[in-house]
């Protein structure tokens, strides 16, 4: 055993250790490369040669090529909406990281609730948990959105009406749900992947965003969110 | 064009020599900026013209590394940044800040005994 332990130690750490450093600077020429691929696609070419000759000229070790590209990585998509003309907008970050924060704690801490309402939903009739429609997002981006299913299965498979004539009933866990809005729950799931912020307008179904972008231009500037001031001030319309 | 900081100091940097070439890394030091914010900045002002970019001249396989890109200033970018410059080192200096008012009489008839 002392014998595999001190093998361990004076062979296979330093091979490794080897290894590694000799992966560095690779590495960091993938991230580069990476960061490179989220620009547009015509100067994508030009950033990838032009960051790749910087690496090579950063005069750090390889460790500080791999900074050096780690930075980039994280600067990408400012530099791409520099790139694009957009007003860069320093307030959008700290929104994003609180969307990313508290999305993650949110579904950290109800999961143990998440789970429940997903087993009932699926053991009242056996169909999928969640729902996923596609709605507008940002700059009429379509996305899924996710959200805990609240009509028969075979309901929910073909697109209804909203509201009216022929709009399925819901299924009992499905009417609890929709009282509570424990059905809206999922879209923190949509606020992680970006598609989605914690506030803002409510995601705009496909058929009343083609009317909006003349009318209401600005609906569609921001990221849908969970809730809004619409949705926070008049609940029963929502 | 929104004037931060950090856009002046890269500014600053090639003005101190507009007619020399410079790449990334090299206005990044020079500015005290780290390497990452730098290219952002530098595509808000290629996008406004204030600065040019073009390949170094240079055959990869004799120098055995890759060609930079080298930026400088466009002749308006120039004059634009020596505005920009001017305009903050103005704006900031002590003399143009408001005075502030004086302070008030504590109650209206003490005007004179304070």
């Amino acid at each position: 055993m002392t014998v595999l332990l001190f093998i361990l130690t004076v062979v296979v750490v330093p091979m490794l250790v080897t290894e590694f450093t000799a992966w560095l600077p690779w590495f960091a020429d993938c991230m580069v490369r990476a960061a490179a691929r989220t620009l547009p696609p015509d100067v994508r070419e030009r950033y990838t040669d032009e960051w790749l000759a910087e690496l090579d000229a950063e005069p750090g070790g390889d460790l500080s090529k791999l900074f050096f590209a780690a930075r980039v990585c994280l600067r990408a998509r400012a530099t791409g909406s520099a790139i694009r003309g957009g007003v860069p907008r320093p307030g959008m970050a700290v929104k994003r990281t609180f969307d990313l924060a508290a999305a993650a704690s949110a579904l950290f801490l109800l999961a143990p609730l998440l789970v429940f309402v997903a087993l009932a939903v699926r053991i009242e009739d056996g169909g999928p948990v969640f729902s996923r429609m596609v709605m507008v997002g940002k700059d009429g981006r379509p996305f899924r959105m996710y959200r805990f299913r609240t009509v028969p299965a075979q309901a929910a498979s073909r697109p209804w009406p909203i509201t009216g004539h022929g709009c399925p009933r819901p299924t009992r866990t499905g009417a609890w749900l929709r009282r509570s809005y424990l059905d809206e729950l999922p879209q923190l799931i949509n606020v992680l992947r970006g598609e989605m912020s914690l506030v803002g307008p409510r995601p705009a179904i496909p058929w009343q965003a083609a009317r909006l972008t003349d009318a209401m231009p600005r609906r569609l500037a921001m990221k849908p969110g969970l809730t809004g001031e619409l949705a926070a001030s008049r609940r029963q319309d929502c | 064009m929104r004037m931060t900081l950090q856009t002046l100091a890269v500014l600053r940097v090639l003005l101190n020599d507009p007619l020399g070439e410079h790449y990334g890394l090299e206005i990044a030091k020079a500015a005290g900026l780290p390497s990452g914010s730098l290219y952002p900045i530098l595509a808000t002002l290629e996008r406004a013209g204030w600065v040019g970019s073009a390949w170094e001249e240079l055959d990869e396989h004799e120098a055995g590394r890759r060609r930079r890109r080298y930026y400088r200033l466009t002749p308006e970018g120039a004059v634009s940044a020596e505005e920009a410059l001017a305009d903050t080192v103005r704006r900031l200096s002590p003399k143009h800040t408001p005075a502030r008012p004086s302070t008030p009489p504590l109650l209206p008839g003490w005007a004179g005994t304070r």
